[in-house]
């Protein structure tokens, strides 16, 4: 095993090589002349589609005729006499388009004629963002909903561009803008990155880190709880909700259950795993060994994602012939002038009035933001009262002991405001900021002796310690938001309990006693 | 009622409180015993709190005659109410007396006030308990303890009792606190959008139980045992009881049998006559035998109940008999009945625990897979008779015999199982090629064929000589190594360069202002925020005991002033945070339609322009002990739980309060008005007392 390991290193760094050198040649020439690029920009172009999760994956034509921005058409009549008028004018409009090789061919072959190109465009965007975003998605969403979301969700990663805002909701044009977002995507987020991680195969035992708040499901009404009259029962609210709370007791339980489980599990294979760093068997892994015939599929997965890896490889070697010719794009853009700009303005008029009728997702962050600020005020009224206290009680006994304390306090002084210092360190991510939250699923990983292992494989665990998130950091981070949350919840209650009670002084003759 | 602050010159009748028909859910089960002709409707949620321990449930089971029946019951069974199977209590003058004489169990007094949130204020009437509250409480206490109030005796007599009439009459008790059909519903809507959410976690859950039980079991005799926890849980159906409720229903039987067990236990009679038994109580020797299967560990390890009961997988069993709603026949005079546990619980007692003690760990975890394979033969057996050879006989030949193959075979299992593991292994060895190094020029399609045969044995046992398959092996670490350079992989320096002119080239055409953080930035910076009020309460709380040195007190008071100027940093970033919300959201799109799924999902160091190094290292999280697992584990539920708790608790503020603010006068909305404070403001889990205070004229 170890053997295998450190010939794995050997390759890995031989290849590091390759790719260096790789690295290196391809930039003069890029530099050089465009005629060039345009090999190394269908390889950069292909990596790049390759590198894409499986169920989004465009063709590489879908990118590279996105350029020539033709309004299209989307009946197809209309659309399937276009390709020819539209290469027409394509080629007026812009000369460069001869340069690729490869270019008009692809062009050709592939232009289905009936399928407008920027709708490919619009989908694929929409699909990659959809998996970003965690929502549910289907081939056939209404485009209408499509280019919708498309726009929101730029907008939520910091896409300003207007002419972006401007195009038809038909999604019938616009390929060229949505290949520049498509590319800002990739950087600014780190599009790629973030996909291989979301979508990465999962063989281990796995958990969320983050306490980020769960989508509600959305509720419908049922048949069957309206009573006569079509009025609901309150204590039938009653009983689900005490439903309700038996379900999360259930819940504790079997969760309970299941780390025990786990945890046996995990200790029973400990040191039969062939990777070190994780030392044992997931469920996953150890039923695979039982039932090996079940896991194909997995098997599947995995050697799909590493091709897929080695895409996004490729993809980092060739980057710069993309990013050169993303240049040339913007390029073009600004040769076709400036006339947009007076509607800039009218657009950024029309917006503003309109603020608070954004979406659900604003309401929701400006309902947090104002709660931690009242949270804040509170909590610096209490400190100042506190302070004011604490300083009145030390001025006091500093004037008694005045004499005799003087100068030996300067010392102690300064020490006390270096271990406070020390205290206060990571108290807020203003003073940390390279601590970065927590988000995702994470494997477990059971490491029973700590020291003894990191001992033993040194580098190895160190090489890796980044990455690997400690459960005692994770429980006291849980903790920390359980308090919040009570206390959220505890306020909603309180608000609650004087407007009643506002209700109950209004009853005449009936003094309500809350328990 | 010395504690209604109501001058008693001025109170012509204080009604004592309102006897809400939905004041307090009592014990369920205990209805359920009488009600078997009529609709399954599931269980209400107080009484099936009992999860926690089967002894609370028969404590439960005790309170039975101290409830009355509903009158109304049955009315709006339709609804699922909660009293239509808590039965109103009788008697408001059972009550007063009760709290005359606080040394007393009080009859029909609300619970004790032992949660937290009731302490010691609920006097009157406190409502449910949550769920292990009580259990417990009424666990560690025998009869209900009185309301811990220290009060002089209230002045109530007969006479004051008499004014309970009127008000129940005031709480509505003819028709129940309806709610207006479009609020009702949407609050139900979401209560019960959350429950199911609920469900289909459980479901996952106990898909994850059950494969993890699978493999902690014998790994050589699964193919009957798979399938079956996942049709249990698949078949959970909202309108009948559920399994849950079933098997707490059986615990609550099992608590009974105990009972029982221990009684007769007493009288130790010899054994006898189980020669000519046979096969005719041969299917009742099952719930003695499973009770003890499942009683056995509790001792060895501090498990709930309930935990066992699901790690039994009573599932399969309970479901072939929706009759489990009645109480099993040991409770009854069945003289047939009596022989049998006379019998049985001689065995237990003697034999059980002495197991129990020799058994390890160890023994426990095999138990675990044998106990699932008895039960399904168990419910096999129920089917046709012979359905299993190898026990069948044991059966019907004799209980005993049958018993010893159960439950005393349980610790020998172990050792048998290596050896008929090893002989399996042997003959499986020559077929089992997959593993072997020599076949690793084997085509994949071969490798993975089923001519290998299961290994036998345990995990416990096996585990540490295990290893993948090959195909596996591959895959894995070629995945692994592809994920370890893609990790490394560094973006070079005329890639970077590029790609920096392009963005900035870009983001000069934007409209947005030029500094601004984006809507995902500022999402992910006040999430970094939110938790500081925690945290700097914590550090302040720990400076707010007083210290004794000077130094102390100095550091102390730095310690404050330096919280307080984070407090006032965080209020300023607060502030800017909300002023680049506001200038983002001029410039907001339309909202596409569905928003549930608006933010992005969570990705390892999501939101921040970090290096593809972060995201792409392999995310672990390492724990150290069982007991930190545990806790990691229940933590994230209490956040999920206190998410969702939110969420629900402003749904019903803006369904619900409404309804009272609409109505000028209490008549008849009484009840409402309780129902909905005890919702809103307890959490449903106490209710406030209404007060009728009637001036002379």
């Amino acid at each position: 095993m170890s053997q295998g390991y450190r010939r794995n290193i050997t390759e890995i760094s031989q290849e590091h090589r390759r790719a260096a050198a790789q690295r290196c040649s391809p930039s003069p020439r890029a530099v050089g002349t465009a005629r060039q690029r345009g090999p190394a920009l269908s390889a950069a172009v292909g990596a790049l589609c390759r590198a894409l999760p499986p169920r989004a994956r465009p063709a590489p034509d879908t990118l590279r005729r996105a350029r020539f921005d033709r309004p299209q058409a989307v009946s197809a009549g209309r659309s399937a006499r276009r390709p020819c008028g539209a290469r027409g004018s394509g080629d007026q409009r812009d000369p460069r388009m001869r340069r690729g090789p490869g270019t008009h061919s692809a062009l050709h072959g592939s232009a289905t004629g009936t399928e407008p190109w920027s709708l490919d465009f619009w989908k694929l965007l929409y699909v990659l963002l959809k998996q970003i975003h965690g929502g549910s998605w289907t081939e056939s969403d209404a485009i209408g909903a499509q280019v919708r979301f498309v726009q929101w969700a730029l907008w939520y990663h910091g896409y300003g561009r207007p002419q972006l805002r401007r195009l038809p909701a038909d999604g019938s044009a616009g390929s060229r803008e949505l290949l520049l977002a498509f590319s800002w995507l990739l950087r600014r987020p780190g599009l790629l990155e973030q996909l291989l991680a979301l979508n990465r195969v999962q063989t281990g035992d796995h958990t969320s880190v983050c306490t980020c708040e769960d989508d509600v499901p959305g509720s419908q009404e049922g048949p069957g709880e309206a009573g006569p009259e079509g009025r609901v029962d309150v204590r039938y609210l009653q009983w689900l909700h005490g439903r309700l709370r038996l379900q999360w007791c259930s819940l504790h339980a079997q969760h309970q259950e299941q780390c025990r489980l786990l945890h046996k599990i995990h200790s029973f294979t400990s040191g039969s795993h062939m990777d070190q760093n994780l030392g044992h068997f997931s469920v996953t892994e150890a039923d695979l060994i039982r039932h090996p015939e079940n896991y194909k599929q997995l098997l599947q997965l995995l050697e799909s994602e590493t091709t897929q890896l080695e895409a996004f490889l490729e993809w980092k070697q060739l980057e710069p012939v993309y990013w050169q010719w993303m240049e040339t794009v913007l390029d073009d853009m600004a040769e076709e002038g400036n006339m947009c700009e007076s509607q800039d303005a009218d657009v950024e008029k029309r917006r503003l009035p309109e603020v608070t009728s954004c979406c659900p997702w604003a309401a929701r962050l400006a309902g947090q933001m104002d709660r931690l600020s009242r949270d804040l005020l509170a909590l610096q009224e209490q400190l100042h009262q506190l302070l004011a206290q604490r300083k009145a009680a030390w001025w006091e006994k500093v004037a008694a002991r005045e004499e005799l304390q003087k100068e030996r306090f300067s010392a102690t002084a300064r020490k006390a405001r270096e271990s406070t210092e020390l205290k206060l360190r990571g108290l807020t991510p203003l003073c940390a900021p390279q601590k970065t939250r927590m988000h995702g699923l994470c494997r477990l990983v059971l490491r029973n002796k700590q020291p003894a292992s990191r001992v033993a494989s040194g580098q190895c665990v160190s090489k890796e310690a980044a990455a690997a998130l400690r459960a005692a950091e994770v429980i006291r981070e849980l903790r920390l938001r359980e308090a919040s949350l009570q206390r959220e919840l505890q306020q909603l209650q309180q608000q609650c309990r004087t407007r009643l009670d506002g209700i109950a002084e209004g009853l005449e003759g009936v003094i309500c006693i809350s328990p | 009622m010395a504690h209604i602050p109501v001058p008693v010159s001025q109170t012509q009748t204080t009604g004592g409180s309102s006897s809400l028909p939905c004041a307090g859910p009592k014990v369920a089960l205990a209805r359920s015993q009488g009600e078997t002709g009529t609709e399954p409707g599931p269980l209400p949620p107080p009484a099936a709190g009992s999860v926690f321990s089967g002894r609370s449930t028969a404590k439960a089971e005790g309170n039975k005659s101290r409830l009355c029946p509903d009158p109304k019951r049955g009315r709006h069974s339709r609804h699922r109410d909660p009293s239509a199977r808590h039965p109103r209590r009788c008697g408001e003058r059972d009550r007063s007396r009760s709290r005359l004489s606080p040394g007393a169990a009080p009859a029909s007094a609300p619970e004790p006030p032992g949660t937290p949130q009731a302490r010691g204020r609920s006097r009157l009437s406190s409502g449910p308990l949550p769920p292990q509250a009580r259990g417990r409480s009424r666990l560690s206490s025998g009869p209900l303890p009185p309301p811990p109030r220290s009060g002089p005796a209230p002045p109530a007599g007969p006479g004051r009792a008499a004014g309970s009439a009127e008000s129940a009459g005031l709480a509505g008790a003819e028709a129940g606190p309806m709610l207006p059909a479009g609020r009702g519903r949407r609050a139900a809507a979401a209560l019960r959008a959350a429950l199911s959410a609920g469900a289909e976690r459980r479901r996952e859950l106990e898909r994850r139980a059950a494969r993890s039980r699978a493999l902690l079991g014998r790994w050589d005799d699964e193919e009957e045992e798979r399938p079956q926890p996942q049709s249990a849980s698949s078949t959970e159906h909202e309108d009948r009881p559920s399994p849950k409720e079933l098997e707490d229903l059986e615990l609550l039987n099992r608590a009974l049998e105990k009972a029982l067990k221990v009684r007769k236990s007493i009288l130790e009679t010899p054994l006898e006559g189980q020669g000519a038994r046979g096969q005719k109580w041969a299917g009742e020797a099952h719930a003695p035998k499973k009770a003890q299967v499942q009683q056995v560990p509790v001792p060895v390890e501090d498990v709930p109940e309930c935990r066992k009961v699901r790690a039994g997988s009573q599932k399969p069993l309970l479901l072939k008999k929706p009759s489990a709603y009645q109480l099993r026949a040991p409770y009854r005079t069945d003289p047939d009945v009596k022989k049998l546990q006379r019998k049985v619980p001689a065995r237990c007692v003697s034999q059980g625990p002495r197991t129990a003690g020799k058994i390890s760990s160890k023994g426990v975890t095999s138990k675990q897979g044998r106990s699932h394979r008895t039960v399904t033969g168990a419910s096999a057996r129920e089917v046709s008779a012979a359905a299993q050879p190898q026990e069948t006989p044991g059966l019907s030949e004799s209980a005993p015999n049958d018993q010893q193959s159960f439950s005393g075979g349980d610790s020998a299992a172990v050792k048998n199982s290596t050896v008929a593991g090893k002989q399996l292994l042997d003959s499986g060895n020559k077929s089992c090629g997959f593993l072997g190094e020599s076949s690793k020029k084997e085509d994949t399609a071969g490798a993975w064929g089923r001519s290998t045969s299961p290994r036998a044995g345990t995990l416990q046992e096996k585990g540490c000589q295990l290893k993948l398959p090959l195909p596996y092996r591959k895959a894995y670490s070629r995945n692994c190594r592809a994920w370890e350079r893609c990790r490394l992989c560094q973006t070079s320096a005329d890639a970077a360069a590029a790609r920096t002119r392009f963005v900035e080239r870009i983001q000069t055409t934007f409209c947005s202002p030029k500094l601004t953080p984006s809507p995902a930035e500022i999402e992910e910076e006040l999430r970094g925020l939110q938790d500081v009020p925690s945290r700097v309460r914590q550090c302040m709380e720990a400076e707010a005991a007083d210290l004794p040195t000077l130094q102390g007190e100095y550091e102390s008071l730095l310690t404050l002033e330096g919280l307080q100027s984070t407090v006032s940093q965080c209020l300023q970033k607060l502030q800017l945070l909300q002023e680049a919300l506001e200038s983002q959201l001029r410039l907001c799109p339309e909202c596409p339609g569905d928003v549930g799924s608006c933010s992005p999902a969570c990705v390892p160091a999501r939101g921040q322009m970090c290096d593809s190094a972060d995201m792409l290292a392999v995310p672990l999280l390492c724990y150290s002990s069982l007991q930190e697992l545990r806790d990691l584990f229940a933590l994230k539920l209490q956040v999920a739980m206190l998410h969702q708790e939110i969420a629900l608790q402003k749904v019903m503020m803006a369904e619900l309060l409404p309804v009272l603010e609409a109505r000028p006068c209490l008549e008849g909305s009484a009840g409402l008005f309780r129902a909905i404070h005890s919702q809103l403001c307890q959490g449903g889990r106490s209710f406030p007392v209404l007060v009728r205070d009637e001036l002379l004229d």
